[in-house]
């Protein structure tokens, strides 16, 4: 190794230990640094540089990778937005209030639309005259209830009467209440 | 969901009610072989105190009241007897219906019935059918067969509707 490749070699390791080296100067290093006539004073360089690259990943993993990233987060974002909810309860839950709005509209249709009974336009005296006539017929019919009650209690009194007289005659009495 | 439940049934039962009302009056009205009158409450509250007639002041202030609407159905025709006598075997057939008094004699043939509304007030309907004619009287409101009795005491035959049986 003559002594520009070793000053070279001393630059290069100073701007890979800084970060500053690209991987085709890397490459370059390592070749450098494989060299048979290296200088004792970079065999520990050496032994570093050549563990790092074992672990370093090959050609284009980190392209494949990214490719690999985007791949995966492209196929998230679609899963996430053709994901549906289960829509059981919202679908009831729209039927029921279909069907309560529809209730409603009938029940209001209905009411406008059934007539309202009118009262039949009377005069007070012929509101009277229709009012007193409907009484009377319950007035009638009630009266007449009471007239048949009057007429059942009356004959079993007189039933209960005879009775006794007949048992009476036969010396069966019934004690006074 | 329990919001919407208790909506669809309070929504139900308004339907109800609302088709409950006025039954005898939307059957009755239509029909051309009847003479149907409706006295609301508005029209009994016109009558003036001093038209009681037969009828204690008093109490007629208290049916007055009362009443909420009376419904006179006559009629004087064969079509229209059988048609009341068909809205009495409705009434009959109604097992909400109940039927307070029945009295069949040769002057009358007629069936009392009380029916239970809403709250505490009451449909009593009497039916009275004859040959060439009869009634059918329905009175709604907040009182009781008892209050109708006390108003009318004294009425009666001397002022009854004779209704001649076939």
């Amino acid at each position: 190794m003559n002594t520009d490749q070793i000053n070279e070699l001393r630059d290069m390791l100073d701007r890979y230990y800084a970060a500053e080296t690209t991987p085709d100067e890397e490459k370059h290093l390592l070749d450098l640094l494989s060299d048979t006539d290296l200088p004792e004073e970079f065999l520990p360089d050496r032994e570093s540089l050549s563990s790092m690259a074992s672990l370093l990943p090959p050609d284009g993993f980190e392209t494949r990778l990214s490719e690999r990233i985007d791949s995966l987060a492209s196929k998230e974002t679609d899963k996430s937005q053709k994901t549906v909810k289960p829509h059981s309860a919202s679908v009831i839950q729209w039927f029921m209030t279909a069907a309560a709005a529809m209730l409603i509209a009938v029940t209001a249709l209905t009411r406008i639309a059934t007539p309202t009974p009118h009262p039949t336009p009377l005069t007070p005296e012929e509101t009277y005259e229709q009012a007193t006539m409907a009484l009377m017929v319950f007035s009638d019919a009630l009266n007449k209830g009471y007239a048949a009650i009057e007429r059942a209690d009356a004959t079993t009194a007189d039933a209960s009467e005879k009775t006794a007289e007949a048992l009476a005659a036969i010396g069966i009495y019934f004690p006074a209440d | 969901m329990k919001r919407l439940l208790t909506l669809l049934f309070l929504t139900l039962t308004l339907c109800v009610t609302v088709s409950a009302q006025n039954d005898i009056y939307k059957k009755c009205e239509k029909e051309k072989s009847v003479t149907t009158v409706y006295i609301s409450k508005t029209m009994l509250q016109m009558i003036g105190d001093g038209k009681a007639g037969n009828v204690d002041s008093g109490a007629m202030a208290l049916l007055k009241d009362k009443i909420d609407n009376v419904v006179i159905v006559n009629t004087d025709n064969a079509k229209g007897v059988k048609f009341l006598r068909d809205l009495r075997k409705n009434y009959m057939d109604n097992k909400n219906h109940e039927i307070l008094m029945q009295i069949n004699d040769p002057n009358s043939d007629m069936v009392m019935f009380r029916i239970p509304l809403n709250g505490s007030k009451n449909e009593y309907a009497i039916s009275v059918l004859g040959k060439d004619n009869a009634h059918m009287i329905v009175i709604e409101g907040n009182l009781t067969i008892e209050d109708i009795a006390r108003v009318t005491k004294g009425m009666g035959d001397k002022n009854g509707i004779n209704i001649k049986k076939k």
